[in-house]
């Protein structure tokens, strides 16, 4: 600003003093007064309100805080400064940045080149051309459509920095086996490190209050369970673990050792008949003998020796035949010469029609015989082939590694010579996982769907219908709640009644 | 005229509003019924019987599982349930993908898949640990018994290795702290008892073979207690072991050094906890020092009142149940087993080692000679050192039981066992306890001191039994020897003779306890016929006297029986079913008790030879209730025989003088 300008100023604002006084006849001031400077200054103080401080540099007002530098009394300090260098390097040891400051913006600098382009909103804001308004996205852009993302794929192969994920992700899809990657689990089902109990400090009263208060809301919110004592109640009195008679002890007493003993008889003896039935040959297992020896008969000797044929007695053919025919006949009655002949004639055509029947027997004999050969051949193939199978099948398994280490069974009962002194070879009776279950259904702690038939008074006879089984009355007997002993004391056979 | 205006509706009030059934339920929580099977067991909430079963089925008399209302409103806000929801939802998807083959997206789905803790469920139930602690016998036999099952598709491999885990972790806090009081043998499996903060719990664990899983038994149902189980038995772990300051989860105190393949293999590690017999980490360094409890014993001695006589008995038969083995070395063959054994014998103070190749982390050899008993299982076994005891596996549990160590004598291999007596009988009054059980019961209330003499004098016992049998036996084999062609007649005489005499006993002890007072008539005619001949002038006051004091007897019990006759007459009807109950239970028990009494006695006299093998078997001599059928038969027998007798006596002789031959009415069944 010049000095004429400023003193024009000084002169306006001492006549507005004078203004406020009276204005009256007094409309042609303007008439007088040089007004041009006064309209520059204006103009000027217009456009700085119009583009902020972007027309002028201002280093007066606005200055980086470096610390050293410029404090409050800037100016003294840094005539100071010139005086003594020493100082100043004190100081900036004290307040030294981790970074280098551009010093351009004043701001932390990088190595990427800066764009001195504004963003879009502000550009708006700044009426600078090329501005747009917010960008709303149409649905039918280009980059939604397939051909375009076709396309993008195969410039991402072409890329080198992104050709490396696609192929990370073609290999995911198409192999089951597991990624290199770890995943991370958010919750470890089985970790018991924790006192679940633990004893926490009593709480303040404001503490109570406020945890009831919250409690409340919950529970009124449905965001809490509600607390029930029912789950709580025990439905059954049977024990846990129904505790042991002495008779299941492995070494009993005497008694039930006995009892004991007369069940491993009774199974073994079972077993026994069961081995003797199918043990020994029946007769209706087999084919009749009669029929077999009637065909070989008519076979006998026409073929060679088959391994598998049986074995038969040769007997020589009688040909004579003129032996078999009854001579009472000629030594009653002499007979003619054309009788003779006739009779002769008549024998040599019987004759000749034995031979054809005995000729056409023989070839189906052999016929036959060539048949069972056959199929005696083709059942020993089959034999084989299956053998052969089933050694493969059993080389396969035996290459095969059990899921769980299996422990053998102990030694079965062995009635002669170990059972009478010792019990433990005897096998442990009933099995213990049937056992568990029965007993959780005993105390009615688990219901099974199964449903059994029960006999129906109402609806006539052979008339049922289905029930759930009921638990906890069924299986159990009061022998199991009495005395230890009740259980093993049965009473004793009784005797066969005398009849007279 | 409608209801009155107080008056609800029928299901709206009462049992019926209380109660429903369990397809209601499930179609109000919209599950399927193995989710809601899962959730119940979860939660605990269990099927309820109703006070009147019609009521609450609202008329109908079947018979229906019912839940508690109130239980069903319970689970409708519970958590577990949508994670279940969402699982199912889950499960299809996964169908979904595995029939279009894309593996991407199972992979997916199965990383996807909901987890859920059930620790604020255990916590809900058991809001105390020792409310956790009375309910342990439940999953300990489960888990136990999972530890070796066959595994099948309802039950996986994870399954069976989590139950080993917590097994071994138990067991190695029951080793710590020496809480084992019971063991036993049973043909189903071992029954163990510990004792655990003043609580004590029986659990079952199978035999060492694997167990076979049946058709019957639904499998889904077991896995969803197991997964309870698993969870609380695993914090219940936690807790346990830091009592005892061990690590958790537990870990060996020295690595060991492996090399090569072996020590990739985890087995390995796991082994050395499994073996219950290695060193294991602890929190807190041993001190060392032992705490003396003599002065809070002798406090309690006192003040002598009986409550806490028993408290000290008690802690005294605990302390020396702890150190029973303390000095002892054992050496298990292979054929025992092992895991067992060594449970029992570490948590009683001894040290145990095996062969190498049975098992890993065997601390000594069979050649040491520090070894005082070998373990043998064996009939024929050769015993190759004269320093150490060789027994059978009884003999530890034999001795645990009892708190004292029994004599090896009766427990060597190849010799026939003593009977396993069961340690978890109670004393029932009227209950026939067999002899081996009463010294038993005596060894365990003894105290330390009298326990030796005790042992003395069973063992004198048994040797008079020995001498009796050989002394029987060497008696039957000179019989055998000296006469072999009389020998056969010699002997049925004997028998009969036997016979007879323990006939004429036996009838005579039934005789005594029927007719007691026909004998004491029998006795007081006797003694008549003696005085007659010596004072008769005596004998009048003698014999009046004795009468008098008889009839004295007779009188007294006649009243008695009168006045309880009359007491019972008195019962109010509704309490007369129950006492008439009762009372035929204890006949039983007693007819029961004399019964086996008799089987016993009879067993010994058996072994001793004095009776065959058909006399033992023949049935006892106390009389058998007689049927319907056969009691009217007898009536109708008595009736026929009086009928005859009337027929043939004096005053009807006359009316059938000419019929002599068939009278009017003849017993056609004695004919027959």
């Amino acid at each position: 600003m010049t000095d004429s300008s400023l003193k024009i100023i000084e002169q306006v604002s001492l006549k507005k003093k004078k203004l406020n006084k009276s204005k009256n006849r007094k409309k042609a001031w303007r008439k007088h007064i040089d007004l041009t400077g006064i309209e520059a200054a204006l103009d000027q103080q217009e456009e700085e309100e119009r583009l902020g401080c972007l027309g002028e540099d201002t280093s007066d007002l606005l200055f980086l805080d470096t610390g050293n530098e410029i404090t409050e009394f800037g100016k003294e300090k840094e005539a100071e400064k010139e005086n003594d260098p020493e100082e100043e390097k004190d100081v900036q040891l004290a307040f030294k940045l981790k970074y280098t400051v551009d010093p351009k913006t004043g701001l932390k600098a990088t190595d990427r080149p800066k764009s001195n382009e504004l963003i879009p909103e502000h550009r708006l804001l700044a009426g600078l051309p090329g501005s747009k308004g917010p960008f709303k996205q149409s649905r039918f852009r280009e980059r939604d459509t397939y051909l375009y993302q076709l396309k993008l794929k195969e410039l991402h192969n072409k890329n080198p920095r992104t050709a490396h994920k696609n192929v990370v992700k073609n290999e995911k899809r198409f192999n089951t086996t597991k990624s290199s990657r770890k995943v991370r689990k958010t919750v470890h089902k089985l970790s018991f490190d924790k006192n679940l109990w633990s004893e926490k400090p009593e709480p303040s009263r404001e503490d109570e209050l406020s945890a009831a208060a919250i409690e409340h809301m919950q529970l009124s919110m449905r965001e809490k369970p509600i607390n029930n004592r029912a789950s709580r109640l025990k439905c059954n009195k049977i024990p846990a673990v129904l505790l042991p008679h002495p008779g299941l002890s492995y070494n009993p007493d005497l008694k039930s050792h006995q009892n004991l003993l007369a069940k491993a008889v009774k199974s073994e003896e079972s077993r026994s008949k069961k081995a003797k039935f199918t043990n020994n040959m029946r007769t209706c297992d087999f084919p009749k003998g009669g029929e077999i020896v009637a065909n070989v008969e008519t076979i006998k000797d026409m073929e060679p020796d088959h391994p598998h044929a049986p074995a038969i007695k040769e007997e020589p053919m009688d040909d004579d035949d003129e032996s078999s025919v009854p001579a009472l006949g000629r030594k009653n009655e002499r007979r003619t010469h054309s009788q003779r002949l006739k009779y002769r004639r008549h024998q040599e055509a019987l004759r000749l029609a034995r031979k054809i029947k005995d000729k056409k027997k023989r070839e189906n004999a052999v016929f036959r015989l060539k048949e069972i050969n056959k199929e005696l051949d083709e059942a020993e193939k089959k034999k084989q082939r299956l053998a052969k199978k089933k050694a493969r099948t059993q080389k396969k398994q035996a290459f095969k590694p059990p899921k769980t280490f299996e422990e053998k069974k102990d030694v079965e009962v062995a009635l002669s010579s170990e059972l009478r002194s010792n019990l433990r070879s005897v096998n442990p009776t009933s099995n213990p996982v049937m056992d568990r279950y029965t007993h959780l259904f005993r105390r009615g702690l688990l219901y099974s769907n199964s449903r059994t038939r029960v006999y129906d008074r109402k609806n006539g006879i052979n008339c049922l219908r289905k029930v759930v089984k009921r638990p906890g009355f069924e299986g159990l007997s009061m022998a199991e709640f009495e005395g230890p002993h009740d259980v093993t004391a049965r009473p004793f056979k009784r005797a066969p009644k005398n009849k007279r | 005229m409608g209801r009155p205006r107080n008056m609800r509706k029928k299901g709206e009030a009462g049992e019926a509003a209380r109660f429903i059934s369990r397809t209601r339920a499930i179609r109000k929580l919209q599950l399927g019924l193995q989710a809601f099977n899962r959730v119940c067991i979860v939660k605990g909430i269990f099927p309820i019987e109703p006070k009147n079963r019609i009521k609450a089925q609202k008329g109908d008399s079947k018979y229906r599982p019912l839940y508690l209302k109130k239980d069903i409103r319970f689970l409708m806000h519970d958590p577990l349930i949508t994670t279940i929801r969402h699982e199912e939802a889950l499960r299809k998807k996964l169908a979904k993908a595995r029939h279009l083959r894309d593996v991407y997206k199972e992979q997916l789905i199965k990383r996807n898949k909901p987890v859920y803790r059930l620790d604020q469920n255990v916590l809900e139930r058991y809001p105390t640990f020792i409310d956790a602690v009375k309910d342990l016998a439940d999953p300990l036999t489960m888990i136990f018994l999972f530890c070796n099952i066959q595994v099948r598709p309802p039950i996986y491999e994870h399954h069976v290795s989590r139950c080993q885990r917590l097994k071994t972790e138990f067991l190695t806090y029951v080793i710590e702290a020496r809480c084992l009081t019971k063991a036993f043998i049973s043909t189903k499996g071992y029954y163990y008892e510990v004792e655990i903060m003043g609580h004590r719990i029986v659990w079952t664990a199978p035999h060492n073979c694997v167990t076979e899983v049946p058709p019957n038994a639904d499998m889904k149902i077991m896995r969803h207690f197991l997964e309870f189980y698993i969870a609380m038995l695993g914090f219940v772990n936690f807790r346990l072991l830091a009592k005892v300051d061990l690590r958790y989860p537990l870990k060996p105190k020295v690595m060991p050094r492996l090399k090569g393949p072996a020590k990739q293999d985890l087995d390995n590690l796991k082994n050395l906890m499994a073996s219950l017999n290695y060193p294991l980490e602890k929190t807190t360094e041993d001190s060392g020092e032992s705490k003396d409890d003599t002065e809070a014993t002798n406090r309690l001695m006192e003040g002598t009142s009986e409550k806490t006589l028993k408290v000290y008995a008690d802690r005294i038969q605990s302390e020396a149940r702890r150190g029973l083995f303390s000095g002892l070395k054992f050496f298990i063959n292979p054929e025992c087993n092992r895991e067992s054994l060594t449970l029992v014998i570490r948590s009683c103070g001894g040290e145990v080692s095996w062969p190498r190749t049975t098992f890993p982390c065997s601390t000594y050899k069979e050649d040491d000679q520090c070894v005082t008993h070998q373990i043998v299982d064996r009939p024929n076994f050769d015993k190759k050192y004269l320093t150490r005891f060789y027994v059978q596996p009884q003999w530890v549990y034999d001795s645990l039981n009892t708190v004292t160590l029994q004599p090896c004598q009766s427990y060597l291999p190849d010799v026939a066992l003593p009977p396993h007596i069961c340690p978890f009988l109670k004393n029932f009054e009227g209950w026939y306890v067999p002899p081996e059980e009463e010294d038993f019961r005596k060894l365990l209330d003894a105290s330390p001191e009298e326990k030796e003499t005790l042992l003395k004098e069973m063992a004198r016992q048994k040797q008079q039994k020995l001498t009796m049998l050989k002394a029987a036996n060497e008696e039957k084999s000179d019989d055998e020897s000296g006469s072999d062609l009389d020998s056969d007649e010699d002997k049925y005489d004997e028998d009969e003779n036997e016979k007879s005499d323990d006939d004429e006993k036996k009838e005579g002890k039934d005789n005594s306890d029927v007719d007691a007072k026909d004998d004491e008539d029998m006795e007081v005619n006797d003694d008549q016929e003696d005085e007659e001949n010596e004072k008769e002038e005596m004998k009048d006051v003698v014999v009046r006297g004795r009468e008098r004091f008889n009839n004295k007897k007779v009188e007294e019990s006649k009243e008695e029986r009168r006045e309880i006759r009359m007491r019972t007459l008195m019962i109010h009807k509704k309490n007369k079913k129950l006492y008439h109950k009762m009372k035929t239970k204890e006949n039983k028990r007693l007819r029961r008790s004399s019964m086996l009494k008799d089987r016993r006695e009879a067993i010994e006299l058996h072994k001793m030879g004095k009776i065959s093998d058909d006399q033992l078997e023949a049935p006892p001599k106390t009389k058998i209730k007689k049927t319907f059928s056969e009691r009217r038969a007898k009536l109708y027998r008595d009736r026929v025989r009086s009928a005859v007798k009337f027929a043939k006596s004096p005053a009807n002789k006359n009316r059938y003088k000419g019929e002599t031959k068939k009278p009017a009415i003849a017993d056609t069944r004695d004919d027959k």
